[in-house]
């Protein structure tokens, strides 16, 4: 998959008022962050008065009559090999759709201000208005993820498990001259970190000075910046580029990588750190995302209690989410039998009409346990989980830490299990929706918050390390450290590691701020700057996540 | 109801029940093994009948009693994804095979692949 596209593709996919935030975005220097969520179209819709829209307040016919009625259908089958549902229909089919499924299906249908359908222009319009106005306790919008992409690019997207790239993911500390790019970490057995009998090309917190002779730091020119792109992210396999890249500690290197396809490992890095008499295991675990991942932290978690750990430390930083049924074997095998039977690890809910019942399937909706077996993404159906029948466990956290793994936080906590966070404030998103495709466009409007076994999920404004100074959120024990890319995941030098085994061993934090690359001898900019898990043009306006599992994420 | 009519109707019940009574195969959770590229697209296009799809994405585990059907994989904004793989039972009825939906309790016969009936002390291979 291309995760890059083009500016064109781009904004014709999304309209106007995305097409200026983006640009907004390009010119604003920084790095852009992960906890901003994203794209929320601005509720200026362009009347169009239509009086006979038949629209009659607080009155809505099921969405199933409007269903798949198109101004434009399309013909034929999808990427999947389903044939198009669509018929003809009208814009009014479409808006009075989008009216009613929301009606039916978001998480606060009761906070939508009703209009009049007749008076858009664009179903994109009229989506934009759907949805509530509130706020969070901090202030922010109440619902940061609201937002459409057009269905083929979902589908493209959710079929493509491997993409053309090195296996290397990148912090983007500053994206305006002067530049700097980072290497984050990269993924084992790709040409990233293929070492060939010497260094791995890239290094966690190397930065790239050079890509193909173009200065990245300073050039300031469209051919440059498009051949900065074109070699940071390759669009296929097969493509050779050389950069100069200066590691830690100012050796300069340079180095020839060839693009191939490339998945993202679920477990980056396992590790048991001896600490005075006990065992300390470390697993850095990326994602939920792909089906792989229930066998990558059922084997990590073997590890681990094969080698007798009394404590872990689970390593969720760089950790968007992904598939819940994952997380709650993760915390089966964190917490164990006694702790976690017949207890709910998350209860999605949904709108208050819903009842008993999910109203996106129509099923009853039946709690997502703490899952004591494999359940069929990669593990057969009923395979054992093995556990580490742990009473707290120690988290690694950024901005970029959400959804499914914040659901691990909080099932834990459901069931009394102590979360220590060290890091960062997680990014708050306790809701999810089931992405759904009317008309060639699909569509995310919240439709669930999960809620863990005592019935909490107030979360949005993040899960909070103790002493941090942010003023909201739910407080954790725990320690703010800032990420640290001047050591390796999994050294106990690195500076949240190295945080969580002193907690550990004292119950205190880091007193001084942790070593951070500039404090390293390089010259980044604020780690608070970096753009988590994006693929950005420098400069530009394309950027796009580069690995799966980010829900309610943007895709700028 | 008289104790005669009563009689009456327990004779008739045993008698039905004696009418019917021919020898049912023995039912056994099963396993696959040895399975060539064929015989896993038979069993998938299998499930794929038995849930009116085109096509579906199956977990085929040798050695272990069960066939996953994979969901669609989450898009790239699903971090909070609730899919979760549909089960199917692998059934030896007599020497039939047969994949069983646990969760609608549908069925339908393998008739180009074979299994053969779960052992206690079966080992469990890796995923594939």
């Amino acid at each position: 998959m291309n995760m890059k596209l083009s500016l064109s593709g781009r904004l014709r996919s999304l309209g106007a008022t995305t097409a200026l935030a983006l640009i907004l975005a390009s010119c604003s220097g920084g790095g852009g962050g992960s906890s901003g969520g994203g794209f929320t179209p601005s509720p200026t819709p362009t009347p169009t008065p239509t009086p006979s829209s038949g629209w009659v307040p607080g009155v809505f016919q099921a969405s199933s009559t409007f269903e798949d009625r198109c101004q434009v259908p399309r013909t034929g089958i999808d990427i999947e090999g389903n044939p198009f549902p669509d018929r003809q229909g009208t814009l009014l089919d479409e808006l009075n759709w989008l009216r009613s499924w929301s009606n039916e299906t978001y998480l606060w249908n009761d906070e939508i201000l009703d209009q009049d359908p007749g008076g858009f222009a664009t179903p994109e319009d009229y989506f934009a208005v759907l949805k509530t106005n509130d706020v969070t306790p901090s202030g922010e919008d109440k619902d940061d993820f609201h937002f459409f992409e057009p269905t083929e690019d979902f589908l493209e997207a959710r079929n493509s498990v491997a993409s053309a790239g090195y296996g290397a993911s990148f912090s983007i500390l500053n994206s305006t001259v002067p530049r700097d790019v980072r290497v984050r970490y990269t993924d084992p057995d790709t040409p990233a970190s293929n070492t060939n009998g010497g260094l791995a090309p890239f290094l966690r917190g190397a930065r790239i000075l050079q890509v193909d002779g173009v200065d990245l730091v300073n050039d300031g020119t469209s051919d440059g910046v498009d051949t900065i792109n074109a070699g940071l992210f390759p669009a296929t396999a097969g493509e050779q580029h050389t950069f100069l890249v200066e590691d830690l500690g100012g050796t300069r290197r340079t180095v020839t990588l060839t693009s191939a396809n490339v998945s993202r490992a679920p477990v980056n890095t396992t590790a048991i750190i001896n600490q005075g008499a006990d065992r300390v295991g470390y697993i850095a675990f990326n994602t939920f995302g792909p089906f792989s991942s229930e066998e990558a932290i059922a084997s990590a978690i073997s590890e681990m209690d094969a080698a007798g750990v009394s404590d872990l430390v689970l390593d969720l930083r760089y950790n968007g989410g992904g598939l819940l049924a994952v997380a709650g074997q993760l915390g089966y095998m964190i917490a164990g039998d006694a702790a976690t039977n017949g207890r709910t690890f998350e209860l999605l809910r949904f709108n208050d009409d819903a009842g008993n019942f999910n109203p996106v399937t129509g099923e009853f909706n039946e709690p997502i346990p703490f899952y004591s077996t494999g359940v069929g993404f990669s593990l057969a159906s009923g395979t054992p989980l093995d556990t580490l029948n742990l009473n707290r466990v120690f988290i690694l956290s950024t901005g970029g830490t959400c959804s499914a793994s914040e659901a691990v936080i909080n099932g834990l906590r459901g069931v009394d299990i102590e979360v220590i966070l060290i890091g960062d404030t997680t990014c708050g998103k306790p809701f999810g929706f089931y992405p759904t495709d009317n008309c060639g466009t699909t569509w995310y409007t919240i439709q669930f918050q999960g809620v863990n076994d005592k019935g909490f999920g107030d979360f949005a404004d993040g899960f909070v390390p103790d002493n941090s100074n942010f003023q909201f959120g739910v407080r954790l024990n725990g320690c703010v450290v800032e990420d640290d890319l001047a050591a390796p995941l999994g050294d106990p030098n690195e500076a949240l590691l190295s945080a969580a085994l002193q907690y550990r061993a004292d119950g205190t934090c880091p007193a001084p701020p942790p070593v951070s690359v500039s404090e390293a001898g390089a010259s980044a900019e604020s780690q608070s700057a970096v753009v988590a898990d994006t693929r950005l043009s420098i400069d530009g306006v394309e950027r796009r996540p580069s690995e799966l599992g980010r829900d309610l994420t943007m895709p700028f | 109801m008289g104790f005669r009519a009563l009689l009456g109707t327990v004779a008739a019940v045993m008698t039905g029940a004696c009418a019917t009574q021919t020898p049912e195969p023995v039912e056994t959770p099963a396993v696959f093994s040895g399975l060539s590229d064929e015989e896993r697209s038979a069993i998938g296009q299998a499930a794929a009948t038995l849930l009116g799809r085109n096509r579906v994405d199956a977990l085929i585990v040798e050695g272990e009693s069960t066939v996953a059907i994979r969901p669609p994989m989450p898009g790239p904004f699903e971090g909070n994804s609730p899919v979760r793989p549909e089960v199917m039972d692998i059934i030896k009825r007599g020497d039939v095979c047969v994949l069983r939906d646990r969760s609608t309790g549908q069925e339908i016969k393998l008739t180009s692949v074979s299994c053969s009936a779960k052992s206690l002390s079966q080992d469990k291979p890796a995923a594939d």
